[in-house]
């Protein structure tokens, strides 16, 4: 019996990082695997992760429209839907001449870009799956925050700014579920410097050494993260094995948390 | 734009259910009861070794499944000494230690019957004790396991705080004040650990109320009428297997990245 035997997973950003590591991990733990990304991924690519059962869905998160459809596609294909993992993002600072961020120059242009992408793309997710989470076996949400929404990061001004959201906008949801007498579970995650796409785009300057230690001394373990490092996290509070766990917000940052003041 | 490449996503470790832990000694103190217990109980079935230690006697019957991986000791874990006996006795047993869960705890000297420790009433017997049980049982239990950690490859350290850690609690001023200092020495343990290269990680689970012969007396009991915890979102309490669950995360490989982090069990109570 694995750890997600029976569920179906609604995973947003799958197409890459932490989504994608979460895709292939709630996979094998058991779950019917439905994700999405404005990337496109290759099928074949897709289902040798993931499965012959999973499915991939081309989405637009910061689309209400695409919303209502892409609940209602995942849960006919997977016959109901268990669990919710909001893990599409963009920090902003994507491309060859991101605009700036900090607080005296920052654009509302890219402000609301990442805010669209993943505050309002977090809200919509959550207010499309409450009402089918609430009709089947009760059900859990994970969103992904940053220890940026707990840190000033002035060239990511936008980006933290977006993460708190994401946080607090998580504890609301929680109460909100919990206090409905709905059996469904809102938490988010706080990953640190995580090597994926977004901070290690693949065009970009690799993580020298290719062991993730360069760059990291900021860190006190002294290595940036992988992405199943974050999806197992992910993974525990989306089972059954939180089920007394709510609201919370859990620091995934190799020790950044033990210096931070929330 | 199509992507046919693999990305590095990681290890994807899958244990088997049942096999969690295989393979790992773990201590836990505070195992006659209430989270100790349930843990000691959950930490058999994952796999590992157990080393269950209480002031209390604890009932070998009571150890459940896979029970022939437990060794039940007396342990007062305010005393040094002590803890230094029960780390030799580990090694001795079992050559290695990977997982230390810092359960033992109380809120009223010697576990006795609830008694009023607002500001007012506290007196130093109470806060004295309290704090040498939750606060220095804590930290000697760190402090004697990083040592044989260290030696034997890393491991994982869990101390149980409380969500009375947080938010005042005036009718428990000696508990309040112990939680928190539980929650800022893990804090510094994960510091050191991490920042000296020792493969070991430290963090705290931090229950709301939980069914629990430390919790109970103090709500007085339900007067059956309307939910058990209407103060709670869930509005209900917790059950003790339910923060064993998180403490098995932290102490287990899937929280691999998570250090000096704390995780509230407590039926969304901190949102309040």
């Amino acid at each position: 019996m694995a750890r997600l035997d029976g569920k179906v997973a609604l995973i947003t950003g799958a197409a890459s990082g932490i989504g994608r590591a979460a895709a292939r991990l709630f996979a094998v733990e058991g779950a019917i695997v439905v994700g999405t990304d404005i990337q496109f991924i290759d099928d074949d690519v897709w289902r040798d992760d993931c499965g012959t059962e999973s499915l991939f869905v081309h989405q637009d998160v910061t689309d209400e429209a695409q919303w209502t459809a892409v609940v209602a596609r995942a849960a006919a294909h997977g016959g109901g839907l268990d669990i919710l993992l909001n893990c599409a993002g963009i920090n902003g600072a994507a491309g060859g001449d991101p605009p700036p961020q900090e607080p005296d120059v920052i654009g509302l242009d890219i402000w609301r870009q990442v805010n669209r992408v993943n505050a309002e793309g977090t809200l919509l997710g959550c207010r499309a799956a409450i009402p089918l989470l609430r009709e089947g076996r009760g059900g859990a949400i994970v969103n992904i925050s940053s220890i940026a929404a707990q840190k000033g990061w002035p060239v990511r001004t936008a980006y933290g700014a977006s993460k708190a959201v994401v946080l607090q906008y998580t504890r609301t949801v929680a109460r909100h579920c919990a206090e409905s007498g709905w059996n469904i579970r809102c938490n988010a995650v706080l990953p640190g410097p995580i090597d994926t796409p977004m901070i290690n785009p693949p065009k970009g300057k690799p993580l020298a050494g290719g062991d993730g230690r360069a760059g990291a001394d900021h860190v006190p373990m002294k290595r940036y993260g992988d992405a199943m490092e974050v999806a197992r996290p992910m993974l525990f509070l989306a089972s059954d094995e939180a089920r007394y766990i709510t609201g919370v917000g859990l620091n995934v940052d190799g020790g950044i948390a033990a210096l931070t003041v929330d | 734009m199509a992507s046919a490449e693999k990305p590095n996503l990681g290890t994807l470790a899958r244990a088997d259910p049942g096999q969690r832990l295989a393979g790992r000694v773990a201590i836990v103190s505070g195992a006659a009861s209430g989270i100790g217990a349930a843990t000691v109980a959950l930490f058999l079935r994952e796999g590992a070794k157990v080393l269950a230690t209480d002031i209390r006697a604890i009932d070998d019957d009571k150890l459940g499944a896979g029970s022939a991986r437990a060794i039940a000791l007396r342990h007062d874990v305010a005393s040094e000494r002590e803890w230094r006996n029960v780390l030799i006795r580990t090694t001795e047993e079992y050559e290695r230690l990977d997982i230390l869960v810092n359960c033992a705890g109380i809120n009223v000297p010697g576990g006795g019957p609830p008694n009023n420790q607002d500001i007012e009433n506290v007196t130093m017997d109470d806060y004295r004790a309290v704090q040498a049980v939750n606060v220095e049982g804590t930290l000697l239990g760190c402090k004697q396991a990083i040592p044989v950690m260290v030696e034997t490859g890393g491991g994982a350290i869990v101390n149980i705080s409380s969500i009375a850690g947080w938010v005042g609690v005036p009718g428990a001023v000696p508990y309040g004040a112990s939680k928190a200092a539980v929650w800022q020495i893990t804090k510094s343990v994960a510091l050191h650990c991490a920042r000296a290269g020792y493969n070991i990680r430290c963090n705290s689970v931090h229950p709301g109320g939980i069914h629990t012969p430390i919790f109970v007396p103090m709500t007085g009991g339900g007067d059956g009428d309307g939910p058990e915890a209407p103060h709670v979102p869930m509005r209900r309490y917790g059950e003790p297997d339910e923060v064993a669950a998180a403490i098995l995360f932290l102490a287990s490989d899937d929280s691999s990245y998570v250090t000096g982090a704390s995780l509230p069990v407590d039926g969304g109570l901190a949102v309040t």
